[in-house]
């Protein structure tokens, strides 16, 4: 059963940092295709919406960018800055406390 | 699906289309790529638009986007510049400004014709407009001569240059002028020297934000 996506959009930048934190960098195809593999195909992270978040964090100074000619193309590559790597420990932090919070609300128990 | 070099052309020249700024095309056009290199059977540009539409959620959604971005890099630079004034009055950039601090205090006190220092201090900040503009031509014209769109970087830079320069225009034009005599001589000169202080520091911030940040800036 996919997993309706609404449900993970006030996370999607928790997801983005922590997917960077675990690679040293990313490009933003790359990033829509670990959500789809990591998940097995239930979320599908949407262009429309990464590269808002992308681009959103990268303003807040928490992703840095660089290029290289890949293929006879631009591609933009985003890393964790000093700051991202900070925020993502606090992201997580967030989203652990968020999903107990959940647990608890929808009476819901952890799968072992 | 394999592409072409031909059918490469036609979906670039296609993206080329939408957006306005070259960092749009750069990142749309890599994406679009990958996209379609993973999937079957055989290219058609009607592929490259059904993926800009459900994909990025059409046209519109990725010009509103790219405006969004450009006003978000803009504010974030405006802000990392006005820091990097302030970081030039901590304690171990702050000789510099002391010693700019000063000259024009020395300046002020010994010079006898305040008109000479007038005239001199307003050629300084003309050679240095004229060295803003001849350093944005270059910038455009030399170095990113084969880029064909609008850059939100280039823009960057020709905003954090141009901005003091509306400045001293509104000043030079409003303020300190011989017309105006509702503010005294004295005055004005005062202000001239805050000015030429102002911008040594604004100089030296972009300098160290552009050579720091602006450079390997990859929008």
């Amino acid at each position: 059963m996919a997993v309706n996506n609404e449900l993970f959009k006030g996370t999607l930048q928790t997801i983005i940092l922590n997917l960077l934190a675990e690679n040293d960098r990313m490009y933003g195809y790359e990033i829509t295709q670990k959500v789809k593999a990591v998940t097995q195909g239930q979320l599908i992270l949407k262009e429309g919406a990464l590269y808002p978040a992308l681009h959103k964090l990268e303003a807040e100074g928490l992703l840095e960018t660089s290029t290289e000619v890949v293929e006879n193309r631009v591609r933009k590559y985003y890393a964790l800055s000093k700051n991202g790597e900070k925020e993502v420990v606090n992201k997580l932090q967030e989203a652990k406390e968020f999903i107990a919070q959940l647990q608890l609300l929808l009476n819901l128990k952890p799968s072992l | 699906m394999e592409l072409s070099s031909i059918e490469k052309e036609e979906i670039g020249a296609y993206i080329f289309t939408i957006g306005k700024y070259i960092e749009t095309y750069n990142e749309v056009y890599d994406h679009v790529l990958n996209t379609l290199v993973e999937l079957p059977g055989a290219y058609h540009l009607n592929l490259v638009q059904q993926i800009i539409e459900v994909d990025f959620g059409g046209t519109a959604a990725i010009r509103k986007q790219e405006n969004i971005y450009q006003k978000q890099i803009k504010r974030r630079y405006l802000k990392l510049m006005g820091l990097e004034m302030l970081y030039t009055f901590k304690l171990r950039h702050i000789l510099p400004n002391l010693i700019l601090l000063l000259l024009c205090y020395v300046l002020y006190v010994n010079n006898t014709n305040l008109s000479v220092l007038f005239k001199t201090i307003y050629l300084a900040i003309c050679v240095l407009i004229v060295l803003a503009g001849v350093f944005c031509i270059i910038y455009r014209y030399i170095i990113h001569r084969k880029t064909k769109k609008d850059s939100i970087k280039s823009e960057l830079i020709f905003g954090l240059l141009f901005l003091p320069i509306g400045f001293i225009n509104i000043l030079f034009n409003v303020v300190i002028t011989k017309e105006n005599t509702s503010i005294a001589v004295n005055t004005q000169h005062i202000i001239l020297l805050a000015l030429f202080f102002v911008i040594s520091i604004y100089i030296r911030a972009f300098m160290k934000l552009y050579t720091e940040r602006i450079t390997v800036l990859a929008i």
